[in-house]
């Protein structure tokens, strides 16, 4: 593999990371309001 | 193949010595585009907008799995209705207007057309976050909207303390809605909420993936009509399904005031509570009333848009006439709230229906809720919104 191709596959599996990171994090964060218990109406 | 010449190299971001390659400016572009990619996989498919188990799960957190069927009735409508009639409201709208009992009844007027109702009615909802959920409406594009209003409704907070209140996760919008954010974070939140579609449904979409990641077993959706009062007294109180029915029929049978806050008290007393909390109140009820101003802008907002809209004063039960000492209730409040909403709707030249005499006490379940054999109400409501729409 020529550097150049070892240096675009490195900057896709980074960006990749980057992106999966940046996904779970914004679903799997804490922080869930509780959203108005309402037991009874 | 042949190898770049050093100036090239040297020019291009991707080459050797452009540093490491994780801190690369295109190492981030590509990310920020993958990050569209798998928000699109992601909000605009089944895997956030397909069934779920959480949805039907019930118990204190009913509102959260609402405000998710209400998000996926505007941004995953099912089906292409030549109208589509979008609800607004809250529990009122909730329980009175089942969607397909007010598509056949749209059938039976206008049988040449394919009406789909979306009720976007959610417990507990008051009229500020009515005004932020109407914000969304331009994802559904509806042909009429519809805002089912309360008398209660307007002496009310315009919204629940921040946490609380069911539209936490649905604020979206530059501008503050009608109580201005708690602080720069609760904004940050909102702007992200607005530009952002996986952070703006990232509580749904990490309840939709767990569940099916864990198979988490799904209890089923609740009926959607109940063929007998009896049936929906077991759905709503179980065990006690037989002495909120016995206590029913006393009233039925014997009729007053006191039999029914009785039928009350063994159905639903938290209800009772508040209904006499209410009518204790002294909460005054002018234009510049907090949910007054709310209606005022909600209203605002619907005029300004493309499709129709009607305030619809929902029935009240008028069990409430008896109560002329205003134990259960404020007397004359009613009247009162009724003007004041049509005096905001006729400055928007927004239509009023006024529905508050159509049904007799026994089709409601308490002081508040329409819910059982409605076709009064869904007929004539079917008609008013064709009238407008048709105008």
């Amino acid at each position: 593999m020529s550097a150049n191709a070892e240096r675009v596959l490195k900057i896709g599996l980074y960006a990749l990371l980057y992106a999966s990171a940046i996904t779970l994090l914004v679903i799997f964060a804490p922080g869930d309001p509780q959203v108005f218990i309402y037991q009874e109406f | 193949m042949a190898e770049p010449s050093a100036p090239s190299a040297a020019a291009s971001p991707t080459s050797p010595a452009a540093g490491h390659p994780g801190r690369s400016p295109v190492t981030w572009l590509l990310a920020l585009a993958l990050v569209v990619v798998f928000d699109g996989a992601i909000t605009r498919t089944s895997l956030l907008w397909g069934p779920t188990a959480f949805e039907h799960s019930g118990g204190v957190r009913l509102v959260f799995p609402q405000t998710y069927q209400v998000a996926r009735k505007i941004y995953a409508p099912a089906g292409d209705p030549d109208l589509r009639v979008a609800l607004l409201g809250n529990s009122r709208v909730v329980l009175a207007v089942r969607e397909r009992r007010l598509d056949r009844a749209f059938a039976a007027v206008r049988p040449d057309l394919e009406i789909a109702t979306s009720n976007l009615g959610i417990f507990g909802s008051f009229l500020g976050e009515t005004e932020m959920l109407a914000r969304h409406l331009g994802a559904l594009d509806p042909d009429v909207v519809v805002l089912a209003l309360g008398a209660p409704d307007l002496i009310r907070e315009a919204t629940h303390p921040p946490g609380e209140g069911p539209m936490d996760l649905l604020q979206i919008g530059f501008r503050d809605g009608s109580v201005a954010a708690s602080g720069v974070g609760e904004k940050i939140d909102r702007w992200l909420r607005t530009v952002w579609p996986l952070y703006r449904f990232r509580e749904f979409a990490r309840e939709a993936i767990l569940d099916r990641l864990l198979a988490r077993p799904d209890p089923g959706a609740p009926p959607e009509e109940f063929a007998t009062r009896e049936e929906l007294f077991a759905h709503l109180y179980g065990d006690r399904a037989d002495a909120v029915a016995a206590a029913f029929r006393s009233w039925q049978t014997q009729g007053g005031l006191a039999r029914y806050a009785r039928y009350l008290e063994t159905a639903s007393p938290g209800h009772l509570v508040r209904g006499k909390e209410r009518a204790q109140s002294r909460d005054p009820l002018t234009r510049e009333t907090p949910s007054v101003v709310a209606l005022d802008a909600l209203l605002a907002g619907l005029a300004a848009g493309d499709p129709p809209a009607i305030l619809v004063l929902m029935p009240e039960n008028p069990i409430l006439a008896e109560d002329v000492d205003g134990d259960f209730h404020r007397p004359g409040l009613s009247a009162r709230a009724a003007g004041i909403a049509r005096e905001l709707a006729a400055s928007h030249g927004i239509p009023v229906v006024d529905a508050r005499d159509w049904l007799p006490a026994d089709r409601f379940l308490d002081f508040d809720h329409p819910i059982f054999e409605l076709e009064e109400l869904e007929r004539r409501l079917a008609q008013e919104i064709l009238n407008v729409r048709e105008r």
